[in-house]
């Protein structure tokens, strides 16, 4: 009997540092390890003593890529704790910055990352050589998401501008307008974008997942909602460590999180359309429905049709916020310091991102936990892998592992979040 | 022209030099592309200072009307710390592990490549690389990595002053022969 190993010992276009190694004997799929050696950064053990005031800048380290999420689910969980909400305009900026976070992420993963592996490409700078008027359409539209965050947040990577309560300056008219024209592009760009995504080649990979997303009644979620699932979950926020609970497993510097009695869940894109569908802004479902993406999709690798539906209704969406703006009357609401503990769960590009504080009288951290989508998602991209390899066996090793990296960037891990990615080790025996 | 380092594009456009410095002063060695370019002092006109304007895609913008833009990094390569590498007087490779770690494995040497595959590259692209010797969070330069510093603020005011007489002498940097960087 035949034994063998695929290795890959540094995974290319993921953020973060990890590897896959997969081991099989005969037919037979015998391991399949997400490595993740990225170093743990104790994040969690930074917050503590530290003003709750300043939360939200910290947590923005966590990630280069989706500093906004950390920021949102932080200021909710505070908020929450501290008995306020924040509603009207400034609830309209912070879900328009939340938009331009999830068109650069979610453009940056499309055609920088994962179109490669659809069109048989090393990397997106050989795509730009064949095909340079798509990519320069790529980097003109994550430039729209760009604009966006820096308007709002003060800059593009670690925005400086969010604080507990609100903002510290609110923008003014004139400069969210000077937003409208490129977001129009945009808006034609992202249809675009779904009709090219969904002319690529998908295998022909279905599976049965749960799926876990935040649902709200009025819109597309975002900063709130309750967690729910495809199974019949739906929780409140702060039940989420009732149901969800993470585990330490050796081969990872990333806590794995399971659904308690479950097992493990998808988390993203793919989980956000399927759950709430039907709160799509019309143009999104139209362009859906254009393509022949229904729900339930099933298929990872669609994934990036999903994203690309996502970017389409985040810039019709950004654009409706930009154009009915109305500067709020003050920046934020100032917060008095209290005791207690709070919850926040936003959806991050990559999926619902938990955090919860507990904050002493004097409003000092005095414990912090996060959950980022990415340790949720562990679980789902091993399970995958190890469906895709033993479906795939009669590939050659260099096809093989092609699919398999292809198929952990199905789901866009950031494993420095996460450790808070990536190798590919595969091994027949 | 007098001092003015700025030529003219083809549509009119004025373009000028882009000096970008890329690192974290937060760590280490990584902080020696921002010491460099505060001590340049006051620049000639027409000249742009950026540091780290967001992720390597951005550079492709921050460059894109330069007529000469100058990239400061910290580089990893095995020389000895504080060793100084210059790429853009020729044709030389720039080597994958010059700039400093990014996001998705996408750093200076990638974005240099893609601006190439579109046609984005600035006419001249000059680049200067301090050899680190450690990422210490809060530790500052390293002594020979501060002594460089000092040489690369020396090697880049000469080159800004050497282009600057090249351009007032042309009358317009188009006229200068483009280096090419791959």
């Amino acid at each position: 009997m035949s034994r063998k190993t695929i290795k890959v010992d540094y995974l290319a276009r993921v953020e973060g540092e990890g590897a896959l190694h997969v081991h099989f004997k005969g037919d037979q799929v015998k391991d399949v390890r997400l490595k993740i050696f990225e170093p743990p950064r104790f994040f969690e053990a930074f917050l503590r003593g530290r003003n709750f005031v300043e939360v939200p800048d910290i947590v923005a380290r966590i990630c280069g890529i989706c500093p906004v999420a950390y920021q949102m689910s932080a200021v909710h969980a505070l908020e929450g704790l501290l008995g306020v909400q924040v509603k009207g305009p400034l609830r309209a900026l912070r879900r328009l910055l939340y938009c331009g976070e999830w068109i650069e992420s979610h453009v940056l993963h499309i055609y920088m990352l994962h179109a490669p592996d659809f069109l048989g490409y090393e990397s997106a700078i050989a795509v730009a050589k064949d095909y340079p008027e798509i990519v320069e359409r790529g980097l003109r539209l994550k430039k729209a998401g760009n604009a966006i965050v820096r308007t709002v947040g003060g800059r593009e990577i670690h925005p400086i501008n969010i604080r507990p309560g609100g903002f510290y300056r609110q923008p003014t008219k004139a400069e969210l307008k000077a937003l409208a024209e490129d977001l129009k592009w945009a808006r034609d760009a992202a249809i675009e974008t779904v009709r090219w995504t969904a002319g690529l080649e998908f295998p022909d990979f279905e599976r049965d997942y749960e799926f876990v997303a935040l649902r709200h009644p009025d819109e597309y979620p975002m900063n709130e909602g309750r967690i729910v699932s495809s199974a019949g979950l739906d929780i409140a926020v702060d039940e989420y460590e009732n149901y969800f609970e993470e585990s330490h497993v050796p081969h990872s510097t990333a806590l794995h999180s399971t659904l308690k009695g479950r097992g493990s869940y998808l988390v993203g894109p793919l989980a956000r359309f399927n759950l709430n569908y039907h709160q799509l802004a019309p143009i999104a479902r139209e362009l859906a429905t254009e393509v022949g993406l229904g729900t339930p999709c099933n298929n990872p690798f669609k994934s990036i049709i999903v994203r690309a539906i996502e970017v389409l209704h985040a810039c019709d969406e950004a654009l409706r916020l930009v154009e009915n703006y109305e500067v709020p009357e003050r920046a934020a609401i100032e917060l008095e310091p209290g005791a207690g503990t709070g919850h926040g769960c936003t959806e991050a590009p990559r999926g619902i991102l938990y955090h919860r504080y507990q904050l002493d009288e004097k409003g000092l951290v005095v414990e912090a936990r996060i959950v980022p989508p990415t340790s949720q998602n562990q679980g789902m991209i091993e399970d995958d892998l190890r469906d895709l390899v033993a479906r795939n066996m009669a590939l050659p090793d260099d096809e093989l592992q092609w699919k398999c990296e292809q198929s952990i960037r199905n789901y866009d891990p950031c494993i420095s979040c996460a450790t808070h990615f990536l190798k590919l080790d595969v091994e027949r025996s | 022209m007098s001092n003015a380092v700025r030529a003219s594009n083809p549509d009119g456009k004025t373009r000028g030099i882009a000096i970008i410095a890329l690192g974290n002063r937060f760590r280490g060695d990584d902080g020696v592309a921002i010491e460099i370019a505060e001590g340049l002092g006051p620049l000639p006109p027409g000249c742009t200072l950026s540091k780290n304007p967001g992720d390597a895609l951005a550079l492709l913008d921050t460059w894109e009307d330069a007529a000469l833009a100058i990239v400061l990094d910290a580089a990893m390569s095995g020389a000895p710390p504080g060793t100084i590498h210059h790429f853009g007087s020729g044709r030389e490779a720039i080597p994958k592990n010059l700039g400093r770690c990014s996001s998705h494995g996408f750093g200076l040497a990638e974005a240099i490549a893609l601006a190439e595959a579109l046609g984005r590259l600035p006419s001249r692209l000059s680049i200067y690389a301090v050899e680190a010797g450690q990422f210490e969070p809060g530790a500052g330069l390293s002594a020979e990595i501060s002594a460089a510093a000092g040489k690369v603020v020396r090697q880049v005011r000469e080159e800004l002053r050497q282009y600057g007489a090249a351009c007032n002498k042309a009358g317009s940097a188009r006229e200068l022969p483009a280096n090419d960087l791959r």
